[in-house]
């Protein structure tokens, strides 16, 4: 390899990296980020980043802590990553009840989006995690992104209870191992 | 919306590099080997700690009422953690459990380091709850009734365990992305301290401190470079003791929890500060003193050892990526092209998969080279034998990169000490990031100097260690030494450089 060629490899990287530096970032994708809902006069909502092939999704959960019962708004925006322009398509939502071997599935709504964005009310009664699928058509096939919704707080109590009964029975067998073990030494 | 840090500028930069080259221009231009490796040498060139941290850790650890008041504080602050982060808001910035754990609790514990070694260790709330548990004491020996005190096969005495919980630990930090969710951080903290409990209720000492603890290890490795550590007054006294109670306890002090015995210590990173030895020993022998720099010759690294330390290498610099925006769109560049999606957690693990790859396969190359130059020393031996020469790097820039979490995330703290639970809390508004982000506690100029200070000690003592290890695993002729370090210098330039440039880059704000 030439030093002319070294010279101009170590200067794309430059302006690939001065490029890439320009651009905004999230801390991990997926991840619930919370902020106050700019219409909502200083409700708060709940906003996830993800993506889905080219697409870049933007889920809005508004209010961000839905109660049973209660009305809230599941707005998704979808534009390409590359060209930056709105998805146009349809959006079918679907969702299963509780986080872990749940296989029903339930539709929730289909809309086509309207400057790569659709808006889905949407109401549980039952206190619980859903599952929320969101499904799309893309020049690649059909897309499904999934991903969890608390309604209310399930569960807060569950892993401490775990902890303590895991922990109870290695003190409790310790225990009874140690009982047995001085009788066996005895005979 | 996410804020960015500003990081160091171009100037602080240039002058870290002008350093690295000076150093190695000495390296190189010395013309009598250091020295440092001889057991005469005086102090370690590591940070230096005041009389004052000494005499304080000195009082904690001869005084089992004030260990246990230290226990008794960070259980409180751990039940309060997991209280909030279970049943508080789920929002981050408003939860006491992600901003104790992650914000304040993960960063002061590297500079803790700097000032009293191990001493975390010593008020550990999952070792200390796990010994209540266990024992059925606060803080005498207790009967050992409540475990099996099982040996751990010979097999399982590596800390492989500690180099997976390590990485998985990051994989949950980084890719989970559980630093932003409360319920999350207190399930962790559980999940811990169930294996503590079952660690110390199957095997004898303390078999999870030493082997698997990531935390612990990090902080044992860590403390090899800073002069503090819990040794003998007089190795005399040491050499003519035939009842090892620093090892063995007495009816009152339970043994040391790591098998340590405290005259023949020939690697300290073990030690986890209880103070056991200090209450034990019949001689009043053994203080919280200063190192000396020949500490870390006499030990022989094991390679799960060498790679715990190339894994907190690649780890840490991990951290400073992840939090660049230059991370998030090779990550999802890569998530386009090998069709992941949601989470991205696929894209993550791989990413994660080259970040530890591609350090090893350098650092690995390096030896090779080395090897190449002194076909008599064995490949092993000098792959880990190395390895003490990343620690720094690694540690430097741990420190460099948690100074700007501390500065300039801490200002959190204040809310969530009101309000724990975040009660009625609402997420934070626009104005209220702009302030946090603006309210630095020093002026920039010296955050930055004070990174670029820590980017250029940790260089030279990387430099130094190198060098003590050449002279230890080849002593004799000097510029024969000086052609075989060659390729570990030009890994470390190759670190320090790219630890350099993270801090140069605009970082994300946590919450």
């Amino acid at each position: 390899m030439s030093v002319r060629s070294l010279i101009n490899a170590a200067l794309l990287l430059l302006l690939l990296i001065h490029a890439s530096n320009a651009m905004a970032a999230h801390f991990a994708r997926g991840v619930p980020s919370f902020g106050l809902n700019g219409n909502g006069g200083g409700q708060a909502q709940q906003s996830i980043i993800s993506q889905v092939g080219n697409y870049q999704i933007l889920l809005t959960i508004a209010p961000a802590f839905p109660e049973p019962g209660e009305l809230f708004e599941l707005r998704v925006g979808v534009m390409q990553m590359d060209s930056g322009l709105p998805y146009k398509g349809e959006m079918i939502l679907s969702y299963r009840q509780g986080y872990w071997l749940s296989s029903a599935s339930y539709a929730a709504g289909r809309q086509a989006a309207v400057n790569g964005e659709v808006r889905f009310p949407l109401r549980f009664s039952e206190r619980d995690g859903y599952r929320i699928s969101l499904q799309m058509q893309t020049a690649n096939g059909q897309q499904e992104l999934e991903f969890p919704l608390a309604v209310g707080r399930p569960y807060q109590s569950m892993p401490l209870f775990i902890t303590l009964v895991c922990i109870a029975l290695i003190l409790l067998g310790v225990r009874g191992v140690q009982y047995v073990r001085p009788k066996e030494g005895v005979s | 919306m996410n804020m960015m840090h500003e990081g160091i500028t171009a100037a602080w930069a240039l002058l870290v590099l002008v350093f690295m080259l000076v150093c190695i221009v000495r390296l190189f231009a010395e013309n009598s080997a250091s020295g440092i490796a001889s057991p005469q040498s005086k102090s370690h060139p590591g940070l230096g700690i005041t009389a004052c941290f000494r005499r304080f850790m000195q009082s904690m650890m001869a005084s089992p009422r004030l260990l246990l008041a230290g226990k008794l504080f960070c259980v409180a602050l751990f039940l309060l953690v997991i209280a909030t982060g279970l049943y508080g808001t789920p929002i981050p910035e408003r939860n006491l459990a992600p901003v104790l754990t992650w914000t304040l609790w993960w960063t002061l514990l590297i500079f803790s380091i700097l000032f009293f070694g191990s001493g975390w260790c010593a008020v550990c709330p999952w070792d200390a709850l796990a010994t209540w548990l266990v024992r059925w004491r606060l803080w005498r020996r207790g009967s050992g009734r409540g475990s099996l005190n099982l040996r751990l096969p010979v097999k399982l005495r590596t800390i492989w365990a500690a180099v997976i919980m390590l990485i998985g630990l990051s994989w949950l930090e980084l890719g989970l992305g559980i630093t932003l969710d409360p319920y999350a951080t207190a399930c962790m903290a559980l999940l811990i301290l169930f294996l503590a409990v079952a660690f110390q209720a199957l095997f004898e000492r303390k078999a999870f401190c030493r082997y698997v603890c990531p935390v612990g290890r990090t902080i044992g490795f860590y403390a090899l470079l800073v002069p503090a550590e819990l040794k003998p007054r007089k190795q005399s006294v040491c050499d003519g003791c035939k009842t090892l109670e620093c090892n063995r306890g007495t009816s009152d002090i339970a043994p040391c929890p790591t098998s340590l015995v405290m005259g023949r210590m020939s690697q300290s990173s073990y030690c986890v500060s209880c103070g056991n030895c200090v209450q034990s020993c019949p001689n009043g022998n053994i203080e919280w003193g200063s190192r000396r720099f020949a500490v870390l010759d006499r030990y022989q690294l094991q390679p799960s050892e060498a790679c715990f330390m190339l894994a907190l290498l690649a780890m840490t610099s991990l951290h400073g990526l992840s939090m660049t925006a230059r991370w998030d769109v090779w990550i999802s560049a890569m998530a386009s092209m090998i069709g992941d999606s949601g989470m991205l957690l696929g894209t993550f693990s791989l990413g994660l998969a080259v970040s530890i790859i591609v350090p090893l396969l350098l650092y690995g190359a390096a030896v090779f080279l080395m090897l190449r130059l002194q076909p008599t020393l064995s490949f092993g031996a000098l792959f880990s034998g190395m390895a003490y020469a990343v620690l720094p790097l690694a540690f430097a820039y741990h420190l460099a990169h948690n100074l700007v979490h501390l500065l300039r995330e801490v200002a959190s703290i204040r809310d969530v000490v009101l309000n724990p639970f975040g009660e009625g809390a609402l997420p934070l508004s626009m104005m209220e990031k702009h302030m946090r982000m603006s309210s630095l506690p020093i002026p920039e100029w010296l955050l930055f100097s004070l990174q670029a200070g820590l980017m250029m000690f940790g260089f030279w003592v990387a430099l130094r260690i190198l060098q003590q290890r050449m002279e230890v695993l080849q002593s004799g002729n000097l510029s024969r030494q000086r052609r075989v370090m060659w390729p570990m210098v030009c890994f470390i330039v190759i670190a320090s450089g790219f630890n350099l440039w993270l801090l140069t880059q605009p970082m994300i704000m946590r919450m």
